[in-house]
């Protein structure tokens, strides 16, 4: 058995300095600690992200940040057996069955959430045929909204084009309290995001633009585990009806 | 005609497309100029014919270059000024690399040359075969082998298909002491070459700025505004690629500083325009290419 050639190895200094030369390829130090994937924050995060923003845009933060909790909390307890589905992202919520949406949406009407969600996911539902949590008007046929209402969308849609912004922060901000809450995240005391209730003063003050550092990246590593476990077409689909919607805009 | 002159596009006046067709006359006769002088001092010796034949070329390469892009104003724009920069960046690595040793490396030139040309008069062969048709008989495999033939026979002629040199063209520029040149000029020039995505995202693609469209591009051949950049930089490189020959092959040549004379000509028909128009002939000396204009490029 003839050996496989190994590709040399070189650190790079100067130009590139701490690019490792693999080949004819210089390797970035962060890819040299493992197979880091790109997480994209407009394609891949806000799909999955932008239902928790239509809440703090329809409600109060505080309000906004119950419904999606409630929601989560309601999903997961109809998928006791099953661990670790993330419920901050959209797409988790195709893994409920028929049955166990029926026994959910029961559960939130109980607890006085459903009307509210339904009222503020109405737009998202009416625009986008594949939002997975259109399973909240069951047959419920929506209304087309008008122009209007999807130009007021797409402003919205553009508030999250950058996730240091105010609301696009507390949406990935509710994320990671669902992550909290479900026992899906814990994080040891002498790190920022111990002190996560502080984000409630973002971004006025230094401690809660570090948490917000946190949630960033933590929403990022959330939404990249979930795709890498559960397959979902939800954001691609979410950016092809954009195209239906609307022709494009060119400067 | 339009141009785009710091940052700003406007029409171009008649008077300033005829002074300015009146000065790269000019400017290229003095390119012209230049090269006739350095030829007829350079005394033919056949014990170093092929340096002759090689480096002779490479330099007339270089003005017929320099020449043909200062005679095209419509390509003096990032489409299409980069291919023909690149290849005469291409021409001064491999005349500088050559001059370090120029009998040896002459010959390797002119060899490799030799066996391209066999590989291409191959493949054409073989094509006529496919086709049902006699390569003996095809005035153009024929006409091929004849210019091989007088030079070196066809069949004791090498192919060779790594490069020319037996190094790569960054090792060359290292080893002839250009390789700020190459960093800074050759390479620069190369994405418009192979048209790599670092080009054609910024040249032929629009960001769409719909939210509900995640900022996708479409493809656009831009029609863009000539740059006068475009005008200067052949001028600087043919003058640099003289100097390199003159510092190597020693001679006494009088010639007009190229790049002097075309900025004299330039801020002439700056001056004659000053009374009619805020517009300002700012030459950039810098060397290399001038920075992308960012991902939409001006429209003419």
């Amino acid at each position: 058995m003839g050996k496989k050639k190994k590709k040399k190895e070189t650190k790079q200094r100067g130009v590139l300095s701490g690019h490792k030369k693999v080949g004819k390829t210089f390797v970035p130090p962060m890819r040299q600690l493992g197979d880091f994937q790109f997480v994209n924050w407009q394609s891949r995060i806000v799909p999955e992200l932008v239902w928790m923003a239509e809440l703090i845009n329809r409600f109060d933060l505080i309000r906004a940040a119950e419904l999606a909790l409630g929601l989560a909390r309601s999903a997961k307890q109809v998928l006791a057996s099953q661990h670790g589905v993330w419920f901050g992202a959209a797409s988790a919520y195709c893994r409920l069955t028929t049955a166990m949406t029926y026994v959910m949406l029961g559960r939130l009407n109980e607890i006085g959430l459903l009307e509210e969600l339904k009222h503020g996911l109405r737009t998202l539902a009416a625009f986008y045929p594949a939002f997975p949590l259109r399973l909240l008007y069951g047959d419920e046929k929506l209304a087309p909204p008008g122009d209007t209402e999807l130009q007021k969308f797409k402003g919205r849609l553009a508030q999250l084009q950058d996730r240091t912004e105010r609301v696009a922060t507390f949406t990935q901000a509710n994320g990671v309290y669902i992550a909290f809450d479900l026992g899906m995240l814990k994080v040891s005391p002498n790190i920022s995001l111990a002190n996560f209730p502080a984000i409630e003063a973002y971004p006025a003050s230094e401690e809660s633009k570090r948490i917000a550092a946190a949630v960033r990246s933590t929403v990022t590593s959330f939404v990249g585990h979930h795709h890498q476990r559960h397959a979902t077409t939800w954001p691609v689909s979410f950016w092809n009806r954009g195209l239906e919607l609307e022709g494009c805009e060119f400067s | 005609m339009r141009i785009l002159m710091t940052e700003r596009q406007e029409n171009i006046p008649d008077e300033f497309s005829e002074d300015l067709e009146l000065t790269t006359t000019r400017v290229t006769e003095a390119i012209r100029n230049a090269l006739d002088a350095r030829l007829a001092a350079w005394k033919t010796d056949f014990a170093q014919r092929e340096v002759h034949e090689v480096v002779g070329a490479l330099l007339a390469r270089q003005t017929t270059l320099a020449e043909q892009m200062i005679l095209s104003p419509r390509i003096w724009n990032e489409h299409v000024a980069p291919l023909v920069l690149r290849c005469m960046a291409d021409v001064y690595i491999s005349l500088a690399w050559i001059l370090l040793d120029p009998v040896e490396r002459s010959q390797k030139f002119i060899v490799y040359g030799l066996g391209q040309e066999k590989l291409l008069c191959e493949h054409r062969q073989e094509q006529l075969r496919r086709d049902g048709k006699d390569p003996t008989q095809d005035p153009g495999i024929r006409a091929q082998e004849a210019w091989i033939d007088a030079q070196q026979f066809t069949f004791l002629t090498e192919v060779n298909v790594g490069s020319w040199s037996g190094i790569d063209t960054r090792k060359m520029a290292e080893e002839a002491k250009c390789l700020d040149f190459y960093r800074y000029v050759y390479s620069p020039f190369s994405p418009a070459v192979h048209s790599t995505w670092n080009h054609i995202c910024r040249f032929n693609t629009q960001e769409c700025t719909n939210p509900l469209h995640l900022h996708h591009r479409r493809a656009v051949a831009w029609e863009l505004s000539l740059s006068l950049e475009y005008f200067l930089l052949p001028v600087k490189y043919v003058q640099k690629t003289f100097r390199l020959f003159d510092e190597h092959i020693t001679l006494s040549v009088e010639a007009a500083n190229l790049l002097d004379l075309t900025h004299e000509l330039l801020s002439e028909i700056a001056e004659k325009r000053t009374d009619n128009s805020e517009t300002t002939y700012a030459p950039n000396r810098d060397e290399g290419p001038p920075p992308a204009k960012g991902s939409v490029p001006p429209v003419a």
